[in-house]
């Protein structure tokens, strides 16, 4: 099942956590494990700056009960829930039966949970599974940045504007002799260089 | 003093006053300012302003990032392909009147509050239409004392002229850019010819 779930990516999932901002529907977003920590960080900076509502997490690193206590005692309009990977299928048999405290009206939340967890939920909450319904999503991480291909297209038309190589810019800057337009920025940063940007001042 | 020298001397002192340092500061990090930015363009989307679908405004909203620490360093937020040639066949936001836009943003969290330190903001407009562009340039900042003096400039409709930009955040610029520079039906005629 999990194989075929639909991936967003951030910009994706701030558009329907805004669509559904004020409403009691929970969200399940499966990330790496090791992204994780970073992912729940552009989470909560970004839904509180495009729903405009303030957002908090509530950790599950010390099981279900303490989990669903401090969901039903948070003052905030939108919930992250993480630190979900040390949960043992008990657990989650618990948050199932608990699952009604969810309920908090026009507050909703999300889920950040890894492929494993995911699974380990989806087998043994499973009227949890069935509230979330079809609002289970893999995460595209990154998929907001450049990517390497699109870089590269954004310095050939730099090249070709200012006449210039990558190398030459770069000894300019060194020299702090680089041009003032902001696009000699712009091409320090795409080659990873933006520290020279600080050399300019 | 010369006349040139007044004259630089006034561009540092309209410079000095528009250049506040808050107004280039930000309570946002560069993720939290990209947001910002996607919420407006969609919003403008919703509301039929521009003619770019969600999925093509987040195709066009992107970031780069130079930085060696997580959070720590210098981020370009783009919008648009580069297009240093006007051609309106690179990817581009666009108004449902014909109007088109792209943008760079460069950020510096280096030390907080994140500071904007530079961005070109270039709108054009419709085929015939005078000027034909209009762009906002903040430079970097930079050790020439001559450079600095008309650091935050714009371009009316020429690469070559440039003048004194009024004090404006990126945000701001961007709703100009949508929902401001409305195209007259008549246009006024001022330039009427001697014949």
């Amino acid at each position: 099942m999990l194989s075929i779930l639909k991936s967003v990516s951030l910009g994706e999932f701030l558009q329907r956590a805004g669509s559904l901002s004020d409403s009691n529907i929970w969200i399940a977003l499966v990330v790496d494990l090791k992204d994780i920590q970073p992912t729940v960080e552009d989470l909560q900076d970004t839904i509180e700056v495009f729903t405009e509502c303030e957002t908090g997490t509530v950790s599950g690193e010390n099981g279900a009960y303490e989990l669903i206590d401090r969901v039903a005692d948070a003052t905030q309009d939108y919930l992250l829930l993480w630190q979900f990977e040390f949960w043992q299928p008990e657990e989650w048999r618990t948050f199932d039966t608990l699952r009604s405290r969810l309920d908090k009206g026009k507050i909703g939340g999300l889920l950040i949970l890894s492929l494993e967890s995911a699974y380990v939920m989806l087998t043994n909450a499973p009227n949890f599974a069935s509230w979330l319904g079809a609002n289970i999503y893999t995460f595209a991480k990154d998929a907001e940045m450049l990517t390497q291909e699109e870089v590269e297209k954004r310095l050939a038309a730099l090249r070709e504007w200012a006449g210039k190589s990558d190398a030459e810019v770069i000894t300019l800057a060194e020299n702090q002799m680089l041009p003032t337009d902001p696009e000699y920025g712009e091409w320090l940063i795409l080659l990873n260089r933006g520290e020279l940007l600080e050399q300019q001042r | 003093m010369s006349s040139k020298d007044s004259w630089l001397n006034i561009c540092a002192e309209i410079q000095q006053r528009y250049l506040e340092p808050t107004l280039l500061e930000i309570e946002e990090n560069s993720r939290q300012f990209w947001a910002k930015i996607l919420k407006c363009l969609i919003a403008a989307s919703d509301d039929k302003l521009l003619i770019n679908n969600q999925n093509e405004i987040r195709t066009l909203l992107k970031i780069a990032k130079s930085e060696v620490i997580r959070k720590k360093g210098y981020t370009d937020i783009v919008g648009g392909e580069k297009n240093q040639k006007r051609r309106k066949d690179i990817p581009h936001f666009e108004r449902y009147d014909g109007c088109w836009f792209d943008f760079a943003i460069i950020l510096d969290e280096t030390k907080l509050p994140t500071k904007i330190i530079g961005f070109n903001f270039e709108i054009r407009f419709p085929e015939n239409y005078s000027p034909s562009f209009l762009r906002f340039d903040l430079n970097p900042p930079a050790h020439d004392n001559e450079e600095r003096q008309m650091r935050f400039h714009m371009h009316p409709g020429s690469d070559d002229i440039m003048i004194h930009s009024p004090p404006m955040t990126p945000i701001e610029i961007l709703h100009l850019f949508l929902y401001g520079l409305e195209l007259p039906e008549k246009p006024r005629l001022t330039n009427v010819s001697n014949e």
